[in-house]
Order: structure tokens, then C-alpha cells, then sequence
């Protein structure tokens, strides 16, 4: 036990201390932080909506308010979620003019006395940029359109979003809401969470078998198990590796949970998302256990072959079971609650991306993930069990060409013979 | 007192009887030479004593007993296939290696600083392993060998990549080990270093225990009545009781007829009035011993 505990703690500090591991711990949730601290600047004068927001809920904060002259005298009120203070009212345009010229406002709409026939509008400014402009002529619009309704919010409101559209399966017994992917937050989000558990996933047990290939190249695996149990220095290699992984984790969706907090100050479609800090909690779960899944199966695979390049060269194979809810994703965010998707819900090789794909897109029956918690649970242990056999000396100090026969009959317990004097 | 005492194991691989039948024992104090042609069995052998493999018949008692994980940390082996973690620094890879032969880490820390020096690795220690020469890792991997201050110590090639400097510190420290009362189990190709070295050798082939002994007892199984001399002049044509002789390394070689004695010939030498300069016995080399017994085993197994 203490040996295990001596590896657990070398194959951490070995790899959170490498360069590569530290450049992609912080990159990877740094560029598009950057990204996002760019835009921002770029967007300087933008608005802000809290996230979850309608459009009549919006608060304004541009840095200067714009101004209006109302020639054709249709604007009767202004909506609350407006205000005074963003779009202000000018009896006439020489005061309007005035108030430009000395910088209390940005610039101002006349709206022309033919307003009615024509939809004519001038907008006057000190220096007129096409980009934010474009981007703040939603006030005037919709002061206009509020105004075209009589001035009444809930008209406004349902002229604004006419439809509220619920998608539902046809089945026998049940209806079950599925998700509306025109949103490209509902799609983006589970898709994101998809990948980043890909990623997480198969990093981190490849890691795994590169460690074990790599000692068995770098003849280390010799002095290794004249000083170590076998079965020790997989448990050691298995929960020092699944915490890198599981730091990178906390770190990478840590950071996506903050960027989507602050990112809804540039982005809106950023501010609509929303992802609970439960799902950090699911998130640790399922990459563990996905994480043991995987990682014991790519120690087998280090374990049998005799170098890193036999050993990535047989990484398809084993990986095939997770790129399935990678190629079925887009199916899996549109229908969540689909056949499909719940069946690969609960194979335990396809259950960590999946379930997580669908709590980003959804909610799901609790009993769900607890399931294929249970399940995954009882493959790992069983996976562990078989790999530890694979985890003897005579196995790991030759090296087999890979094959899935091969690999199979030796988790089976059927060892190659193994010449070596 | 043995440190290890092995009877009979045995071990096949697939159709391949890599060890058939072999028994030995190792003193403590002493440097045991294990030698043999290239696929005889010993690497097997070693794996077996250290319980990576374990025999298919046999007993192996090592300190007393059957090898345990306790045990297992007061062993130190250098295997044929060298191997150190290549992309970490010098140090943090001794320190690891020593620490899992059960050494506190504080201990380690210091006693790191002291082999470092010693092997003049010290300026080194936080480069990566794999930016060392060659030579520089072997020394490496003996500090791992011997860092934790072994009861048994197991080196195969000890000398490989050594220069001649290295090589001499590394049998100065195996002499001192043995003379500590550690037991030292020698696997090597380089017959002078075992002559050099070793008390008692076992030459294995094909499994088989070919010679085991003190290397005086197995020289003396392979002398003849063969004589080495050394003159300031040709010795003459012919001598009463030599049957032939030849130029051996600028020395002649007397090979005797059958009855004769090396006293007559000498007597016989110098009443002719040759001045001699070096006479002795021919005892023959381990390297010839170990030419003339595999061949005379491959002789064996094809005919």
C-alpha cells in the first residue's frame, strides 16, 4: 500500500510538472478567454443582459445615451425596461444638435414627420461608425414598435416572440420534450460538454498507456516489478493519473462555468445558457469512472504491446465505444430523451459522454445516471480485475503485436507464452 | 551463511527449457560469478531468485526463506536491460527507485548527495535522464542499484559503458560490499573481470549447471602438464620429455609428452645452459575454459 501510494504521488508531480501538461492545463481555457476579453473590448459600448433575460428586460448600459426627435409625433410612452435615461427625448432637433455637439449624447433619430407613409428616420452624430451603430438602433426600433402597438408590453411581447415552440416525440405512452436546436446555446452547450469529456477521457487513459509503454520501452519495467507488486503499481499509475485528469477537469469546466458567467456581458447567446454547478459535481463523477473504465483498459493495451508506437497504433480500437456518442451527437441533443440516447446512457462504454451530453442539454430521470453510475461501477471493477492479471511480470517484460483477439483472450486470462531467458 | 540457496527449479517457456534442474547456493561475503553463452538460462534465473517469474518445480530460499516484498527491499539489481525514466531529472528518478525499495525520502536526500559525488554525477542531478551519455546512466543505474545498502546485490554487465577509471571504482565498491558481508551475484561476459573478481562461479548452459566451484578448483579441473616459459635466448630444438611447442603471447609453450615431469624439463633447461627468465605451470584462462566447455556442450547436444 505504501509502494502504491509512492507511485500515486511520483506519476502525479511527474506529469502535472511537464511543460506540455502546463502549457495545455492553462491554454486550453485561456484562449478563449482572450477571446472573449477581445470582443469585449471590441464591443466596448455594448449592452448588457443579465443572463436569462428577455428583450424587455434588458438593462442598458452604453457608455453615452442616444437622443430622438419625434417630428411625426407618434411616440406616445416609453417602456420601463427602456428608460430615460438611454434614449432621451428632445422637444427639438437644435437642442438635440446641442446636446451631441457637447457630448451628452452620443448622437440622435429624427423621426420625420411623414414617419407613416415613408418609415423615414435621420440619425445625427459627431462621428458616425457603422459597426455600433448598427448594434444600437434596436432602442429606437423598439421604442418605435412599442409605440406602433398602442404602447401595450404584453402585445409587444408576443409580437416580439410569436412563437414558443415545444418539441415532443409521438410515442405509444409517453411525450417527452425534446430540445429546440434552432437555439445555438441548446445545441453548443451539450456539444461542448460532449468533446470536452472526449477529450478529458481519452487524454487521460491515453496518458496511462503511454506510461506503462514507456517503461516497458525505457526497461525501467524490470527494476519496477523487482520492487513493486505488479497489481501495486497499476493501482499506483490508476489513481495518480485520474487525479491529473481529474485536475484538469475541475480546472477546464471550472473555467468554462466562469468564462459563461462573465462571457454573457459580451456574448447574449453566452448570457442564455445556463449550466448549474451540479453538473461540476456529475462532471467529476462520470469522468472518473469513464476515466477507470478507459485508463485500465489502456493499461492492458500498455501492458501487452512493446513500445508507445505499438501502443498508439492500437488506441483506435479501444477507444471505437466513445466516438459513438461523438458521431451520434447531434441526435442525442435533439432528441434527449430518445431511445437512443438512453441506451447509450446506460452501456457503460458510452454512458459517460452521453449522460453528460444530455444534463447539458436537458434534465433527465434522475434514475438515469444513477444507473449508469451502478453499472459503470460493476464493469470497472470487473475491467480493473482482469487488467491487474494482465499486470504480470511475464507479460510486462515482453512486448505482443497488438490485436483485439489477443488482447481479449489475455483479459481472459489466456496468456501468451512469453519467451524471454 | 547462505544467502541464497536454490534446488532443482526449473522453468520452460512454450517448448523451450530455459532452466532444467539447477541447484546453487551464495555465501554471504562473497562475489559469485553467474556466467554462461547468450540465451543459457541466466537471465531467468535471476528473474526467478527475485521472484518475478516463479519456477515450474524447485525451491528458492533466499535470506532464509521464500522471497517476500519486505525482503525484496533489501536486494539491489542492475538488470541486462538497462532502463531509467528518461524525461525526468537525474535526481527525482534515483529518488524514486530508492524510495521504492522502502527508504525514507529524507535518507534518500542524503544519501543521493553522497553516491552523486561519488560517481561524479553530482553537477548533473537535475538535467533530465535522458540528456546523460551512456556511461553516465550506467553509473546512475548502479546508484540505483546500491543506494538502499543491499544484502544480496545482483548486477548483470556491471561494466558495460564503463571507462577504465569507472570501471575499477565500480570493482573497488563490489570489493568493498563483499568484504562488508554482503553477497554479490555477478553476471558477465568479461571473463578477466571474473577472474578478477569472483570467488566461486556457476557456468550454465542451456539450462544446465555446465561448472560450478572456486575458480582455482575449476582452473585445476582444466590444467594440464603444459608449461609456460620465458628465456633470453631460442630454447633449443628439441628437449627430452617435450613433446611440441609454440609461441603463446611471446612466451614459448611447453606441451610435455605423456610421464614427463616440468622438473626434468627445467633441469634438463637450465644443465643446457639456457637462462631462463619465467617458468610456470600453463593454468588456462577462464575464457578458455568457458570456449572449450560450450563447445564442447553445443559438441554435445548436436552429436
Amino acid at each position: 500500500m505504501k509502494k502504491t501510494w509512492i507511485v500515486l504521488k511520483t506519476e502525479f508531480i511527474n506529469t502535472i510538472t511537464r511543460r506540455s501538461f502546463i502549457l495545455t492545463l492553462i491554454l486550453v481555457p485561456l484562449v478563449p478567454a482572450l477571446i472573449l476579453g477581445v470582443m469585449s473590448l471590441l464591443k466596448g459600448k455594448e449592452t448588457v443582459a443579465e443572463p436569462g433575460s428577455s428583450i424587455s428586460d434588458r438593462k442598458l448600459e452604453d457608455q453615452l445615451p442616444q437622443g430622438y426627435v419625434d417630428l411625426a409625433d407618434m411616440i406616445k410612452s416609453t417602456p420601463e425596461w427602456l428608460g430615460n435615461e438611454q434614449l432621451i427625448a428632445y422637444q427639438k432637433e437644435a437642442d438635440a444638435r446641442q446636446a451631441t455637439l457637447s457630448g451628452a449624447i452620443s448622437g440622435y433619430y429624427v423621426i420625420q414627420p411623414d414617419y407613416m407613409e415613408s418609415g423615414a428616420v435621420r440619425y445625427v452624430s459627431r462621428e458616425y461608425n457603422s459597426l455600433t451603430f448598427l448594434d444600437s438602433t434596436w432602442m429606437i426600433n423598439n421604442l418605435i414598435r412599442y409605440n406602433l402597438l398602442g404602447g401595450d408590453v404584453e402585445q409587444f411581447d408576443a409580437f416580439y416572440n410569436p412563437v414558443q415552440v415545444h418539441y415532443f416525440d409521438l410515442e405509444p405512452d409517453i411525450l417527452e420534450e425534446n430540445t429546440d436546436i434552432s437555439n445555438p446555446a441548446a445545441f453548443y452547450v451539450p456539444y461542448g460538454m460532449t468533446m470536452l469529456f472526449y477529450i478529458l477521457i481519452i487524454t487521460s487513459a491515453s496518458l496511462m498507456m503511454n506510461n506503462v509503454a514507456k517503461e516497458k520501452e525505457n526497461r525501467v519495467m524490470e527494476i519496477l516489478v523487482s520492487s513493486i507488486k505488479p497489481s501495486e503499481l497499476l493501482a499506483g499509475k490508476i489513481f495518480g493519473l485520474g487525479l491529473v485528469g481529474l485536475l484538469q477537469l475541475v480546472v477546464w469546466l471550472g473555467s468554462a462555468l466562469i468564462m459563461l458567467r462573465l462571457g454573457g456581458g459580451v456574448f447574449h447567446m453566452l448570457a442564455e445558457i445556463q449550466l448549474s454547478p451540479g453538473i461540476l459535481i456529475w462532471g467529476i463523477i462520470f469522468f472518473v469512472l469513464g476515466y477507470l473504465l478507459y485508463g485500465t483498459i489502456m493499461a492492458g493495451v500498455g501492458a501487452l504491446v512493446g513500445s508507445v508506437k505499438e501502443a498508439s497504433q492500437a488506441t483506435f480500437i479501444v477507444i471505437l465505444p466513445i466516438l459513438i456518442p461523438l458521431m451520434l451527437v447531434g441526435p442525442i441533443i435533439e432528441r434527449p430523451h430518445s431511445s437512443l440516447a438512453v441506451v447509450l446512457s446506460l452501456i457503460p462504454f458510452t454512458a459517460p459522454n452521453t449522460i453528460m451530453t444530455r444534463m447539458a442539454a436537458t434534465e433527465i430521470p434522475f434514475w438515469q445516471p444513477l444507473t449508469a453510475i451502478g453499472l459503470l461501477i460493476i464493469t470497472a471493477m470487473f475491467l480493473i480485475r482482469a487488467v491487474a492479471g494482465m499486470f504480470k511480470a511475464q507479460l510486462l517484460l515482453t512486448g505482443q503485436k497488438f490485436s483485439l483477439g489477443l488482447f481479449i483472450n489475455t483479459l481472459r486470462g489466456k496468456h501468451p507464452e512469453a519467451m524471454n531467458t | 551463511m547462505s544467502v541464497i540457496s536454490i534446488n532443482n527449479i526449473s522453468k520452460r517457456f512454450g517448448t523451450t527449457q530455459a532452466v532444467d534442474q539447477l541447484s546453487f547456493d551464495v555465501q554471504s561475503g562473497e562475489i559469485f560469478g553467474l556466467l554462461g553463452p547468450n540465451g543459457a538460462g541466466k537471465t531467468t534465473c535471476i528473474r526467478m531468485i527475485l521472484d518475478i517469474f516463479e519456477p515450474d518445480s524447485g525451491d528458492i530460499q533466499v535470506m532464509g526463506g521464500p522471497m517476500t516484498d519486505e525482503k525484496k527491499n533489501h536486494i539491489g539489481y542492475l538488470p541486462e536491460e538497462r532502463g531509467l525514466y528518461q524525461d525526468i531529472s537525474l535526481g527525482r528518478c534515483l529518488t524514486f527507485l530508492a524510495t521504492l525499495k522502502g527508504m525514507p525520502e529524507k535518507l534518500v536526500e542524503a544519501k543521493l548527495v553522497d553516491y552523486l559525488k561519488l560517481f561524479d554525477l553530482y553537477e548533473v542531478r537535475d538535467k533530465k535522464v535522458k540528456e546523460l551519455s551512456k556511461g553516465m546512466q550506467q553509473k546512475a543505474q548502479l546508484i540505483a542499484t546500491l543506494i538502499h545498502d543491499p544484502e544480496l546485490v545482483i548486477i548483470d554487465e556491471p561494466f558495460a559503458a564503463l571507462d577504465p577509471i569507472n570501471t575499477q571504482m565500480v570493482k573497488d565498491i563490489l570489493e568493498e560490499k563483499r568484504d562488508e558481508g554482503k553477497a554479490i551475484i555477478m553476471s558477465t561476459h568479461q571473463m578477466n573481470q571474473v577472474e578478477e573478481l569472483c570467488d566461486r562461479i556457476l557456468l550454465i548452459d542451456h539450462g544446465h549447471s555446465v561448472l560450478y566451484g572456486t575458480l582455482q578448483e575449476i582452473q585445476s579441473q582444466f590444467t594440464s602438464q603444459d608449461i609456460l616459459v620465458s628465456a633470453l635466448a631460442p630454447l633449443p630444438e628439441s628437449i627430452d620429455g617435450v613433446a611440441s611447442f609454440r609461441q603463446v603471447n611471446g612466451r614459448d609453450l611447453l606441451v610435455l609428452s605423456e610421464g614427463a615431469q616440468p622438473n626434468q624439463v627445467l633441469k634438463q633447461l637450465i644443465n643446457q645452459g639456457v637462462e631462463i627468465t619465467a617458468f610456470e605451470i600453463a593454468v588456462p584462462s577462464l575464457n578458455e575454459i568457458f570456449i572449450q566447455v560450450v563447445q564442447q556442450q553445443a559438441e554435445r547436444q548436436n552429436g
